[in-house]
C-alpha cells in the first residue's frame, strides 16, 4: 500500500505512521503525545477537527496542518496492537 | 543528629503530571483544606499551592498546570520549568518532584517523566488509574517498574485515599536521600554536546539540552542575549546535524523509543482487552447532528439551573443588605457617614457577594461535566463554529456562560492554554449580553417599544430583545477576528484536544473547584469592587447642596410629615395615601436635586455635548457613568435623576410613565423616542459598565492593561453603536 496523507483515512481506517514531516507547533506537540514513526492510528471521525485514536488515547485536532503527517493503511486483516473488531462507525464522510 | 532548624525546614513537593491523570484528585486529596491559588507575576499561569503534615514537618505542595511536555514554547510554558529547576526567585526549589503517571496510559506518559528524570532532582512516581489499567488487561508491574526506573513507584487511589499514607512516608524518604543520577536517554555524542553547551552558557544541563532540541527559537530568544553564546549554540547545533541528530523527530524517536522498551516490560500486551464503553458512548456524543442536539439540551438544564437556582439565594443576599442598610440608617444620625456606610460599604459588599450564587451553581455544573470528561466533547463539536472567529472550541464555554454572567465565563477561560486565545476570549466574553442587562432592557422595550406584531408571528418587544443579543454576538464575532489579525496575532495555536474516558465525577474535586473559584472572585475581586462602589457613592453624594435649597428640601418635607401624621391622626385612608404620596414626590425631587448637583451630575451636564448626538440629554449621560459600578444601576439612576426616587426599578410604572413625558428642557419636545430609547439598548450591550468584570480580567490577566483596553474599546464600541443607531433610526422614523 501506497503512503497517505492522515487526512485522507476514512472513518473506521488504521494506519501505521510511516513519517511524520517538520511541522508546527501542533505537528510537535502531536509527536510528543506519540505520534510518531511505526505508530497505529485509527480514524475515529474524520474531517477538522477529527477525531483519531491513538495508543489508547482519543485526540481531537484540527486538520490543518496534518499533510506533514503519512500514513500507511493497515488491510483490513491486519492484526491490530489494539486487537478491536473494528470497524463500526456510524458516519462516512 | 541534624540541628533542630534543618529539621524544621518546610520541605517542597512539586507536582507534575500529563492531563487527566487525576493530578487535581491527588493535589486535593493530599492537601485537603489547605489549598490557596494565586498567580506567577507576569504570566496567566495559576500558582496552586496546598500544605500538608507529615513526620513533624510542613509539606508544601506546588501544583504545576498539566503537560505533556517540558519543551517550553512560551512564557506560560516556561514556568514549569523554572519551578522545577529553582530559576524562580518567588517559589522554593522544590525538594522532591511527584510526577503523576496514568497507568491506563502508560507509554504517553512515561515521555513526560523522561524529561522528568533528567533533572537531577528526587522523584517519586505516583501511579493513578490502577483500576481504569487492571480493566482494560493493563495492569501495571509496579515493582518491575520502580526497579528500571530507579525511583519509586506508589500506587494510589487518591478517591479512596488508598496509598496517600505510604506516598507520605515515601517522599519523607525521597527528600533526605541523595538525589539519584539523572537518567538520561540519548546518545553518549548527544549528552557530551549538552554539556558542554551548558558549561559554555552557565545553564543547567537540562536547558542546554532543550537549546539543542528546540529549534522554534523561544527559549534561545529568551535565555541568549549575547551573540557569542548563540553562536555557541549555532556550532553546537551544527555538529550534531552532521553527526545525524538534526532531525525534526529525533527527541521523540529517543523518548518514545524508551518509554515503549519499559512499557512493554512492565505491561503484559497479550492480556490487553479493546475499551468500548467509552467509544460506544462517544459514538453518540459526538455524532455531529445528535450529539449536538444533547448539547444543546444539556446547556439549556445547566443554564435554567443557574438562572432558577440562583434566584432565591440573590434575593437572599439583596434583601439582606438592604436590612443592613436600614439598620445602619435607623441607628445613625443622617449624614455623610450614614450614607457612606448605607450605601457606599453595604452596597458595594452586596455588589460583590450576589454574584456568588450564579459563579457557584455555574462552576458546580462545569466542574462536574469537566471531571466525567464531557466538556472535552463538546469543545470538540463547537470547534467548528468557534474556527469561524479564531478561536478553538475550548472557548465556547466560557463565552456561553457569559450569557448568564462574564464573571464566570472569564474564570472558566482557564481551560485555554493558548494564551493569545485565552485572552481574546476574555476581552470579548463582556459582550454577551449578561443577566445584568436585562432590566435595562424590559424598562426600554416595556416604555418604548409598541407592542406590536410582525408579520403576525413576532412581537416587536421580543424581536428587540433578541436583536440585542445578535448586536453582542456579532460584536464580538468581529472584536475577535481582529484582536486574532492585530494585537493577539501569532501562530495558530496547536489545538490538541485530549478526550478522556469517561468517568464517574470525583464530588470532592467538583465541590472544591467551585468554593475555590468563589473564593478566588471574592478576594481577587472583591477589593477593586468596593473601592469603585465607595469612590461612585462620593461622585454622586457630593458636593451637597447649598444649605438654603438643603434647608428648603427639609422645611417642605417636614410640612409634609407633619400633614401625614395628621391624616394618620384622623384616620382617612384616602388622606394618608394622598399625603405619603406627596411626601414621596418630595423626597425624590430632593435626592433629584441633589444628583443633579452632584460631581456626577457636573459630570453628565460637561459631556452633554458628546451624548447630545446619540440623542440623549445630559441625565441619560449622568446615569450612564452613574452605571459604571454595574449595568443594572442604571435603571435605578433613572430614576434618582428624574426624581421618581431612589427604589424605582425595571418593573415601575411610575419611572416607565416618567421617562415616556420626559422632555428636552428647552424646547420641549420628548426627550425619549423609540430612536434614543434603541440607542441607549445598544450602548448598554456593547459598553463595559461593569467594575465587577474589569476587576475579575484584572485578576484574571494579572496585568491592569488588559482591563483597561477591554473598557476603553467597549466604550468606544458602545458609544459607536449607539451613534450610529440613533441617526439610522431617526432617519427611518422620520422624527
Amino acid at each position: 500500500m501506497t503512503e497517505l496523507p492522515l487526512r485522507a483515512l476514512r472513518a473506521g481506517d488504521r494506519a501505521w505512521v510511516e513519517r511524520v514531516a517538520a511541522g508546527g507547533s501542533l505537528v510537535r506537540r502531536l509527536r510528543e503525545m506519540g505520534l510518531h514513526q511505526g505508530a497505529e492510528v485509527r480514524m475515529v471521525r474524520p474531517g477538522s477537527p477529527c477525531i483519531i485514536h491513538l495508543d489508547g488515547q482519543t485526540l481531537c485536532f484540527r486538520a490543518a496542518e496534518l499533510d506533514a503527517i503519512l500514513v500507511r493503511p493497515a488491510p483490513a486483516s491486519a492484526p491490530s496492537r489494539e486487537a478491536r473488531p473494528q470497524p463500526a462507525e456510524i458516519d462516512s464522510p | 543528629m541534624t540541628t533542630l532548624a534543618a529539621e524544621s525546614r518546610v520541605r517542597t513537593v512539586a507536582l507534575v503530571g500529563n492531563p487527566n491523570t487525576g493530578k487535581s484528585t491527588l493535589f486535593t486529596a493530599l492537601s485537603g483544606i489547605h489549598q490557596r491559588v494565586g498567580n506567577y507575576p507576569g504570566v496567566t499561569v495559576e500558582k496552586k499551592l496546598g500544605s500538608f503534615h507529615h513526620a513533624g514537618r510542613r509539606w508544601l505542595l506546588l501544583d504545576l498546570p498539566g503537560t505533556y511536555s517540558l519543551a517550553p514554547r512560551s512564557p506560560d510554558e516556561l514556568v514549569a520549568v523554572d519551578v522545577l529547576l529553582g530559576r524562580r526567585a518567588d517559589t522554593p526549589p522544590p525538594d522532591v518532584i511527584l510526577a503523576v503517571v496514568d497507568a491506563s496510559n502508560l507509554r504517553r506518559n512515561l515521555y513526560l517523566l523522561s524529561q522528568l528524570l533528567e533533572l537531577g532532582r528526587p522523584v517519586v512516581v505516583a501511579l493513578t488509574m490502577n483500576d481504569v489499567a487492571r480493566g482494560r488487561g493493563l495492569a501495571v508491574d509496579v515493582e518491575g517498574l520502580a526497579a528500571r526506573l530507579g525511583v519509586p513507584v506508589v500506587p494510589v487511589q487518591a478517591r479512596s485515599g488508598q496509598g496517600l499514607e505510604r506516598l507520605r512516608q515515601i517522599l519523607a524518604a525521597a527528600a533526605d536521600a541523595p538525589p539519584p543520577a539523572p537518567l538520561n536517554p540519548f546518545p553518549e555524542s548527544f549528552r557530551r554536546e549538552a554539556a558542554s553547551l551548558a558549561d559554555t552558557l552557565h545553564l543547567p544541563p537540562f536547558l542546554a539540552e532543550r537549546l539543542l532540541l528546540d529549534a522554534d527559537g523561544f527559549l534561545a530568544h529568551r535565555l541568549l542575549d549575547q551573540p557569542n553564546a548563540r553562536t555557541a549554540l549555532q556550532d553546537a547545533r551544527d555538529r550534531l546535524a552532521a553527526a545525524g541528530f538534526a532531525a525534526a523527530d529525533f527527541e521523540a524517536e529517543v523518548r518514545h523509543d524508551w518509554a515503549g522498551r519499559l512499557a512493554a516490560a512492565v505491561v503484559d500486551p497479550s492480556q490487553a482487552r479493546p475499551v468500548t464503553a467509552s467509544d460506544r458512548i462517544d459514538r453518540l456524543l459526538t455524532h455531529p447532528v445528535a450529539g449536538t442536539a444533547i448539547l444543546a439540551l444539556i446547556l439549556l438544564l445547566l443554564f435554567q439551573a443557574v438562572f432558577s437556582w440562583a434566584q432565591a439565594p440573590m434575593e437572599a443576599i439583596e434583601s439582606t443588605v438592604a436590612a443592613l442598610a436600614g439598620l445602619v440608617e435607623s441607628h445613625l444620625p443622617d449624614g455623610a457617614l450614614r450614607s457612606l456606610l448605607a450605601e457606599g460599604v453595604l452596597g458595594g459588599i452586596g455588589a460583590v457577594i450576589v454574584f456568588l450564587p450564579q459563579i457557584l451553581i455555574l462552576f458546580f455544573f462545569l466542574g462536574l461535566l469537566e471531571d466525567c470528561g464531557y466538556l472535552a466533547r463538546a469543545a470538540y463539536l463547537m470547534d467548528y463554529w468557534m474556527a469561524k472567529v479564531g478561536l478553538s472550541g475550548k472557548s465556547f464555554i466560557p463565552l456561553l456562560s457569559s450569557f448568564a454572567c462574564a464573571i464566570p465565563g472569564i474564570m472558566a477561560t482557564r481551560v485555554i492554554e493558548d494564551r493569545r486565545d485565552r485572552l481574546t476570549t476574555i476581552l470579548i466574553a463582556p459582550l454577551m449580553s449578561c443577566s445584568a442587562r436585562l432590566p435595562v432592557y424590559t424598562l426600554l422595550i416595556a416604555a418604548f417599544v409598541p407592542d406590536r406584531r410582525i408579520w403576525g408571528i413576532f412581537g416587536a418587544q421580543g424581536l428587540t430583545l433578541l436583536a440585542m443579543y445578535l448586536v453582542g454576538i456579532a460584536a464580538a464575532a468581529v472584536v475577535a477576528l481582529l484582536l486574532k489579525r492585530t494585537a493577539l496575532r501569532g501562530d495558530a495555536p496547536a489545538f490538541v484536544l485530549e478526550l478522556p474516558s469517561y468517568k464517574w465525577p470525583a464530588w470532592r474535586v467538583v465541590a472544591w473547584r467551585m468554593l475555590e473559584r468563589g473564593w478566588v472572585f471574592v478576594q481577587g475581586a472583591g477589593t477593586t469592587i468596593l473601592a469603585v462602589s465607595i469612590l461612585m457613592w462620593a461622585a454622586l453624594y457630593y458636593p451637597r447642596l447649598p444649605a438654603t435649597v438643603a434647608a428648603q428640601h427639609a422645611e417642605r418635607q417636614a410640612e409634609l410629615e407633619t400633614a401625614l401624621a395628621a391624616a394618620e391622626a384622623a384616620g382617612d385612608p384616602a388622606a394618608i395615601e394622598a399625603a405619603q404620596a406627596a411626601l414621596d414626590q418630595a423626597r425624590a425631587a430632593a435626592a433629584g436635586a441633589q444628583s443633579r448637583q452632584s460631581w456626577l451630575g457636573r459630570a453628565g451636564r460637561w459631556i452633554e455635548p458628546l451624548v447630545q448626538p446619540l440623542g440623549w440629554d445630559w441625565r441619560i449621560g449622568t446615569a450612564a457613568i452613574a452605571s459604571f459600578p454595574a449595568r443594572e444601576v442604571v435603571v435605578a439612576a433613572l430614576g434618582v435623576l428624574f426624581d421618581v426616587g431612589t427604589d424605582a426599578d425595571e418593573s415601575s410604572g411610575r419611572l416607565r410613565e416618567t421617562l415616556q413625558t420626559a422632555s428636552w428642557p428647552d424646547s420641549g419636545r420628548p426627550l425619549f423616542t423609540l430612536p434614543v430609547a434603541l440607542s441607549l439598548m445598544v450602548f448598554f450591550a456593547l459598553c463595559m459598565q461593569c467594575a465587577a468584570t474589569l476587576a475579575v480580567i484584572r485578576r484574571e490577566t494579572n496585568s491592569w492593561r488588559w482591563p483597561i483596553f477591554a473598557f476603553a474599546y467597549m466604550t468606544i464600541l458602545a458609544y459607536l453603536g449607539a451613534l450610529v443607531t440613533y441617526q439610522i433610526a431617526t432617519r427611518l422614523t422620520g422624527s
